[in-house]
């Protein structure tokens, strides 16, 4: 098979593979795929993309070439996916080359790389303030939320990263924000440790899953959107059991 | 529950909650603080209907509603995929009140209770979807006849 045919090909399921690591829908992925090998040169293109493979078949340059590529690593990128949206725009209605457009998604993806260590704690610091005084934090549960939240983001952060298992991380993020609010109240008995907690897990709340899942459903991707709403439903009910199985032992022996 | 913060105060918390989660979704810098509009909207939509006298499942409802039409709108605007301002857009609608209420339950052994409470986080996480989908559907057609006109 000609080398052009190969980085076609190759560039369709590298658009994929970024595209669904950071939790795109899956009839974007679809489509970008189709556009970006339309954009070069591909006279068919067949593609089918779950959350955990693509399989892509193209008729290009005189040939047809297929190819499957698992997915396993996931996370939520959104910079990412409008990073490579807009490239698909920009290539529309002009004659590429693959070899080049593999390149700029190179550069992309090195772009978009941005890592959570600095930003992503406190995100989850004053966001999950910001949601806890929402449903009625007042006073020193603020400061505390904060830091909880801080403390929890980071943990469920390196868990992932030692390859723990993304639902076991989400158990232990639960596990983590229980027990820390609770031994503040040891400290400060009068102050209440629901919306604490409750800010701190937000973090780990399954949102993009939420989201995508819907909007799978509703473009007729049944699949993904099932098992995008099944894995947000797994997510809630493990960050609930971390969080509970602190709560359950706390009030057993210290209510 | 009582109300002990004003309308502005909640809005302006809506807004910073989904900003915080434009940047822990990693959303493009210069898009996060729309994405934090799109969250703000999308409370107006929940704080009209708690007006109006909705529970928990019909306010996320109309709240969802909200955030899908202003995220599909200001997507439009500016170029981008809808998700980058739906998915933080929702985080303050997401019923962690609820799911946290039904886990207490059931540690403390009240099982109707927390399953009671659980099909109430789970209604509410339907209308989220549902709320979303309506919206996005809605927003498709009205820009399919805005650009018809101009034909």
């Amino acid at each position: 098979m000609p080398a052009k045919m190969e980085q076609l090909l190759e560039l369709g399921l590298y658009s994929g593979t970024l595209l669904l690591g950071s939790g795109a829908e899956i009839y974007r992925v679809e489509n970008t795929i189709y556009h970006l090998l339309t954009a070069c040169g591909a006279e068919v293109v067949d593609c089918i993309a779950t959350p955990t493979g693509i399989h892509l078949s193209a008729h290009a340059y005189g040939r047809i070439g297929t190819r499957v590529r698992r997915i396993d690593k996931r996370s939520t990128n959104l910079g990412r996916v409008a990073a490579i949206n807009n490239l698909s725009r920009s290539l529309a209605g002009q004659q590429n080359d693959p070899g080049e457009v593999l390149q700029a998604l190179c550069q992309i993806e090195r772009d978009t790389e941005h890592s959570l260590v600095r930003w992503g704690p406190l995100g989850a610091a004053i966001g999950g303030t910001a949601f806890a005084t929402l449903f009625g934090a007042r006073g020193w549960e603020l400061p505390t939320t904060a830091l909880v939240a801080f403390i929890v983001f980071h943990s469920a952060a390196f868990l992932r990263k030692a390859a723990i298992p993304g639902l076991l991380a989400d158990f232990a993020g639960g596990f983590v924000a229980a027990l820390l609010a609770l031994s503040v109240t040891l400290v400060f008995p009068d102050m209440p440790s629901d919306r604490v907690i409750l800010g701190a897990i937000m973090s780990l709340v399954p949102g993009v899953l939420l989201t995508a899942g819907a909007r799978d459903v509703l473009a007729g991707d049944l699949l993904s959107g099932i098992v995008r709403t099944i894995e947000a439903l797994f997510t809630a009910t493990a960050i609930a059991a971390g969080a509970g199985a602190i709560l359950g032992w706390w009030i057993k022996w210290l209510g | 529950m009582a109300r002990l913060i004003g309308p502005a105060t909640e809005l302006t918390l809506a807004f910073i909650a989904s900003t915080a989660w434009g940047v822990i979704f990693r959303a493009p810098k210069r898009r996060v603080p729309l994405a934090g509009l799109t969250g703000a909207l999308g409370w107006v939509g929940w704080m009209l209907a708690q007006a109006l006298g909705f529970e928990i499942v019909g306010r996320t409802a109309l709240g969802a509603l909200a955030v899908g039409i202003s995220g599909e709108i200001i997507a439009r605007i500016c170029h981008e995929p809808a998700t980058v301002f739906l998915t933080p857009g929702i985080v303050p609608l997401v019923p962690g009140v609820t799911i946290y209420a039904a886990m207490q339950a059931f540690v403390v052994g009240d099982y109707p209770g927390g399953l009671s409470l659980a099909t109430q986080a789970l209604l509410a996480a339907g209308a989220i979807a549902g709320g979303l989908a309506v919206a996005t559907s809605l927003v498709r057609a009205l820009f399919r006849l805005l650009r018809r006109d101009k034909k």
